[in-house]
């Protein structure tokens, strides 16, 4: 039992220098121009007709050449692309 | 002989390098972490010691079981050890390999490549599942062969530590002739690519030399960085999600299949294959990307040679 809580212990303070640290970035889609490069960049072949940057920059909405709808959303500091 | 739990002594060397790492990048070196990925990385590596305990007597149980009918009794030498060290290495790659090419062992493996970043702190995450998806098969010829469980217990979490420091980008490469037989950061960061080139490559554990004799090395280009995670990669932090996420879509697609042997495929298959051929497996990203390069490469000559 004393394992696992210096385990938890641990992680927390592990989570907790990260953070203190200043990883702890939320980057938001600048632009149109940025969204088609996220989406680009996750999706080889991806040739976007229209682009909606959602309110606050942290998602947006793709539509390809080929019909297909693809959403971009934050992950942290990173990008999910779907 | 006995053998040291070298896990549990390695976990207070875990955390210190963790913290040297971040440091280090802070203070220039190559690298990236964010606070919610470490979190979800650190809660599987914990919830992967749960499941261990869990699941422990029943893999002992197994092993040791085999090893009744073992073929030979290999006395516990340190020459024993350093072979034992050696196949455990080779039954590591191969079960590693399976676990990209093969769905239903992926679906344990995936949550280790579910983080789009590529530090220690990745290293940790690992499975919940691993019993369920059976991995302890790749490794019941040794113990036939005859190698005590404890000795093979030992090897393996000397196999995992070692595995443990090359998840960095901190080191870049390292001496020809340490790339050259070793598994290196350099190596595992192209293992853990999802760039078409980097798509399952480099599966070894500690030998380089695996990936090198059956045709998966390939070694990490400077000019085409690494993009770290999965094709699709998850859509947030929930430890719970990353560990299940690919076994429900498993019951999903099996739900959902119109025949025995479409839900045999998407069990047995490759990840992302599906019954229509357009599915996204790495085979199949490879060879878009491959065509795609040649045509860029065509039309690049052609226009030379109407410039010329």
């Amino acid at each position: 039992m004393s394992q696992l809580a210096i385990s938890v212990v641990g992680i927390a303070l592990t989570v907790a220098a990260a953070w203190a640290l200043g990883f702890r970035r939320n980057p938001v889609i600048a632009d149109a121009a940025e969204a088609e490069r996220i989406a680009a960049d996750a999706l080889p072949g991806f040739r976007p007709v229209a682009c909606e940057v959602e309110p606050g920059g942290r998602a947006a909405r793709l539509t390809g050449a080929d019909g297909r709808s693809v959403r971009i959303a934050a992950v942290g500091d990173r990008w999910s692309v779907a | 002989m006995t053998y040291p739990d070298v896990i549990a002594l390695a976990v207070p060397a875990f955390v210190g390098l963790m913290l040297v790492e971040m440091v280090a990048i802070r203070l220039g070196a190559h690298g990236d972490y964010d606070w919610r990925d470490t979190a979800t990385s650190l809660a599987m590596g914990f919830g992967s010691t749960i499941a261990g305990a869990l699941f422990g007597i029943a893999v002992v149980a197994v092993n040791a079981g085999l090893w009744q009918y073992r073929l030979f009794d290999v006395p516990e030498t340190w020459w024993a050890v350093a072979i034992a060290f050696v196949l455990y290495d080779f039954c590591y790659y191969w079960f590693h390999r399976t676990a990209h090419r093969v769905r239903w062992f992926w679906a344990g493996h995936v949550v280790h490549h579910s983080s789009q970043h590529y530090n220690l702190s990745t290293a940790l995450r690992q499975t919940w599942t691993g019993f369920i998806a059976l991995s302890l098969l790749f490794y019941l010829p040794l113990f036939v062969i005859g190698f005590p469980p404890a000795m093979i217990a030992f090897v393996g979490g000397v196999n995992l530590i070692y595995q443990f420091w090359i998840h960095t980008e901190v080191v870049g490469r390292l001496p020809r002739w340490v790339e050259a037989v070793f598994n290196t950061p350099s190596h595992h960061r192209v293992h853990h690519g999802r760039n078409p080139r980097y798509l399952d490559r480099n599966f070894a554990g500690v030998f380089i030399i695996w990936d090198r004799m059956f045709g998966t090395f390939e070694p990490e280009d400077d000019a085409e960085p690494v993009r770290y995670g999965l094709v699709h990669n998850l859509r947030g932090f929930n430890p719970l999600w990353a560990a299940f996420h690919e076994w429900l879509g498993i019951a999903r697609d099996v739900v959902a299949a119109r025949s025995w042997r479409e839900r045999w495929w998407l069990v047995a298959g490759p990840p992302g294959w599906s019954a229509d051929g357009g599915g996204d497996t790495a085979e199949a990203i490879r060879n878009r990307w491959r065509i795609a390069s040649d045509s860029q490469t065509e039309r690049k000559s052609a226009g030379g040679v109407m410039a010329e």
